[in-house]
């Protein structure tokens, strides 16, 4: 097996948290090493405006015959293959993860999302807990996040957001017209709609340039370089350093350890399918939810047989993929144009305050959204009366420019038995076990998603819409939200790594993607990842400095 | 592999099938349908992708990936498209068009006295269609969704030739890399807007 040059930090996964790290890590002196099992993509190569090959190929993700996951609803039941169109609902593998082709929501959790058990609990059939750090311990790496990533928005616009110092550092994004249809019902209703903060830039900035409304934006990469992927915001900088390396195309398949039971490095299958190692003199977590869970599950040993940094049992459980939807399909009588412009621009955070009085505890919000230019997706929505012929052609023609999709995003509440382990009978193409994902959605958040659905069905009867199908909840297999599965805490017995998101088991292996979530609160989970990233690295460079991490 | 000259994998009679029974998922009417979109050549061009070995082992599946790592930006037409057939291989449909050509053949003797599908109007078609549909049949499903692809998906792939199903809907198309101008519809021209968008001096 090939052996590489020691480094001080190798971090797995080249997403959200892994390119923050990569970036904190090396300016402060530190060499990286990268492993991303996905192609390294260029912002040209996201040019084509092509639905086909983006959104219903393997441009972005794996194919479930080489690399499949399997889901069941609970442990008495047998695992299911998830299907390329849920396996597609998921985290892009490339450098730049998700990132590259989000819609860019970039919330700052809420004050009370830090202290779920204390508000609301306890709850039974769930672990709820407090976090161990709190909303004034992140507030000011939300803003480094804003500033650095490059998020654009209008501070102080919502009545509901959490104190700021500091503004976006550039404004929200142009309104469209879902934006605006949200914004006539919602009046009506007394609420308060304001601009998404997003991280898509309206202008200049940092070298980069602003959006120029050109569609194709969420589940699209950007060939503008408008939106602010880690690929385009904070890989160039951490290359500028010299001390990074990023490897593509290579997936990790154990942590190894030295004598000493302290991480020493990561072996991986190269580009060519060959086995190599990568020394390091620490090992940083960032490949998600899901498969973080599984190459820790995967590096067991003598001294971990439950699996690596896994003393507590946890590493896998409490996972958690938001509320189960609900995505309404709205009309309107004129035309809303959704092919233009960014997908979200004004949300509403009215129903976001936890109210045990409506039947369940947390809340969630509700985004409408520009298609983006998705004719093949819409041609396939159950929508159209018939499936096929001259009355859906017709439906096609009247719906196409008139309509919207609204969004409900609502918090899951973590329950222990919906989980990620190894799946005992089937392995991917490098024969290793897959991740097997047990899931079924507490009753608290079906009550949560069924409620915003009908509160989001009430803003659009009173903006005048023509048409308003309002689905049931889904049945959540995989989501490209994956939090909790590695959960923070101060009890060794009780989580899976410590406030500064490093093992309780193994002192130098952090974890620093979403699986560290105590709770998911009701939002996008990007910007609070890319916080917490870069809270732990500067917690990692100070200790570095004074030589408690690496000797 | 092929029974005609024309070097396609299906046959002259399966082509002719499949091409009438898209034609009647997207029926041409004032505007263009399945047909006039070339639906049937992005089909064959899927079934022909379909018809290399696609039973890869993680080294080949590196290097197609590999074939990305430099960027798609400079790559020439012929090489884009076998990138997207191999992101598309990993499931073989060429089999299942084959029987379903066999079952609407069959389905429409059932109906129609002895007749193949080829030989209903487009009614007796219809009604063909109507009972895979009803019985939920995968072959159906998946020539519906093909259907849709090869009709409303970017021409580049055989389909939707002259943009023909995108006039259907009055879409122009991509907009990249023009973008597009304020306003974009009817709502936010005319509701009003509390929140002016500002363009800040980000160097502050």
């Amino acid at each position: 097996m090939a052996e590489h040059e020691t480094v001080d930090v190798c971090i797995v996964g080249g997403g959200a948290s892994g390119l923050v790290a990569a970036k904190e890590l090396t300016e402060a002196g530190m060499t990286v090493c990268v492993l991303e099992r996905g192609p390294w993509y260029k912002r040209e190569d996201f040019a084509l405006g092509d639905e086909l090959m983006y959104r219903r190929r393997n441009f972005f993700w794996p194919t479930v015959e080489l690399e499949p996951r399997t889901w069941r609803p609970d442990a008495d039941t047998p695992a299911e293959v998830l299907s390329t169109k849920t396996q597609t609902f998921s985290n892009a593998m490339c450098v730049g993860g998700g990132t590259i082709h989000y819609s860019g929501l970039s919330w700052r959790f809420h004050e009370s999302d830090f202290r779920v058990k204390s508000e609301d609990g306890p709850v039974a059939g769930t672990t709820i807990e407090d976090w161990p750090i709190s909303y004034d311990d992140m507030e000011p790496f939300y803003e480094k996040a804003e500033w650095t990533v490059g998020i654009s928005g209008q501070g102080w616009s919502s009545p509901f957001d959490p104190p700021r110092k500091r503004d976006y550092p550039v404004g929200p994004a142009a309104r469209n017209s879902p934006g605006a249809a949200l914004e006539r019902g919602a009046r009506k209703l007394g609420l308060h709609p304001f601009p998404t903060p997003l991280a898509i830039l309206t202008g200049d900035y940092d070298g980069r340039p602003g959006c120029i409304g050109k569609g194709m934006c969420s589940a699209y990469g950007c060939p503008v370089g408008a939106k602010s992927s880690t690929l385009e915001s904070l890989l160039p900088k951490a290359l500028a350093t010299g001390r990074l390396e990023i490897r593509p195309l290579c997936l990790a398949r154990e942590i190894t350890l030295d004598r000493n039971g302290k991480a020493s490095g990561v072996t991986y299958f190269n580009g060519e399918g060959e086995e190599e190692h990568q020394p390091a003199r620490l090992v940083v977590m960032a490949a998600g939810g899901v498969e973080t869970a599984r190459l820790l599950l995967l590096s067991e040993s003598a001294r971990f047989p439950q699996g690596l940094a896994n003393r507590s049992g946890l590493v896998g459980k409490n996972l958690m993929f938001h509320s189960p939807g609900v995505t309404l399909v709205v009309t309107f009588p004129e035309p809303l144009d959704g092919h233009k412009g960014t997908s979200s621009t004004r949300v509403l955070h009215d129903f976001y305050k936890s109210d045990s009085s409506r039947g369940f505890i947390r809340g969630g919000f509700m985004h409408p959204r520009a298609h983006g230019g998705d004719p093949i997706e819409l041609a396939l929505r159950p929508i159209h009366g018939k499936r096929w012929g001259k009355e859906h052609k017709d439906s096609m023609r009247e719906t196409w420019r008139h309509y919207l999709h609204s969004h409900c995003t609502g918090e899951s509440l973590p329950v222990e038995s919906n989980a990620v382990d190894l799946d005992p009978d089937l392995t991917d193409c490098y024969g290793l076990p897959v991740a097997r994902i047990t899931y079924t959605s507490h009753e608290n958040d079906v009550r949560l998603a069924t409620y915003l659905g009908e509160r989001s069905r009430e803003i659009y009867e009173a903006a005048g819409a023509t048409r308003i199908i309002v689905p049931k909840p889904e049945t959540r297999k995989l989501h490209n939200h994956q939090m909790g599965s590695a959960r923070m805490g101060n009890d060794p017995g009780s989580s899976v790594v410590d406030k500064w998101c490093r093992s309780h088991d193994v002192s130098n292996l952090f974890i620093v993607d979403a699986s560290v979530f105590v709770t998911s609160a009701g939002l996008n989970p990007t910007l609070t990842i890319e916080a917490n990233a870069f809270r732990v690295c500067d917690y990692m460079v100070t200790e570095a400095r004074k030589g408690n991490l690496i000797h | 592999m092929s029974d005609t000259d024309s070097g396609s994998v299906l046959s002259d009679h399966e082509r002719a099938t499949i091409e009438a029974a898209a034609a009647r998922i997207v029926p041409s009417d004032e505007g263009a349908g399945a047909s006039e979109a070339g639906v049937i050549d992005y089909i064959e061009g899927l079934l022909a992708a379909d018809d290399v070995d696609t039973d890869i082992s993680p080294r080949e599946k590196k290097e197609y990936a590999n074939f990305i790592l430099g960027g798609m930006g400079g790559r020439t037409e012929e090489q884009q498209a076998t990138l997207f057939k191999l992101h598309g291989t990993g499931s073989r449909h060429l089999q299942a068009y084959r029987d379903g050509v066999v079952e609407l053949d069959r389905v429409a003797a059932e109906l129609a006295s002895g007749k193949d599908f080829r030989g209903l109007d487009d009614a007796g078609r219809d009604q063909v269609l109507t009972v895979l549909d009803e019985r939920k049949d995968a072959f159906f499903t998946l020539l519906l969704t093909h259907t849709m692809e090869g009709f409303y998906g970017h021409p580049r792939h055989g389909g939707n030739k002259d943009r023909v199903g995108w006039r259907v809907l009055d879409y122009p198309g991509p907009s990249f890399p023009h973008g597009n101008e304020k306003p974009y519809g009817w709502y936010d021209a005319n509701e009003p807007d509390e929140f002016v968008q500002e363009k800040k001096d980000g160097s502050s």
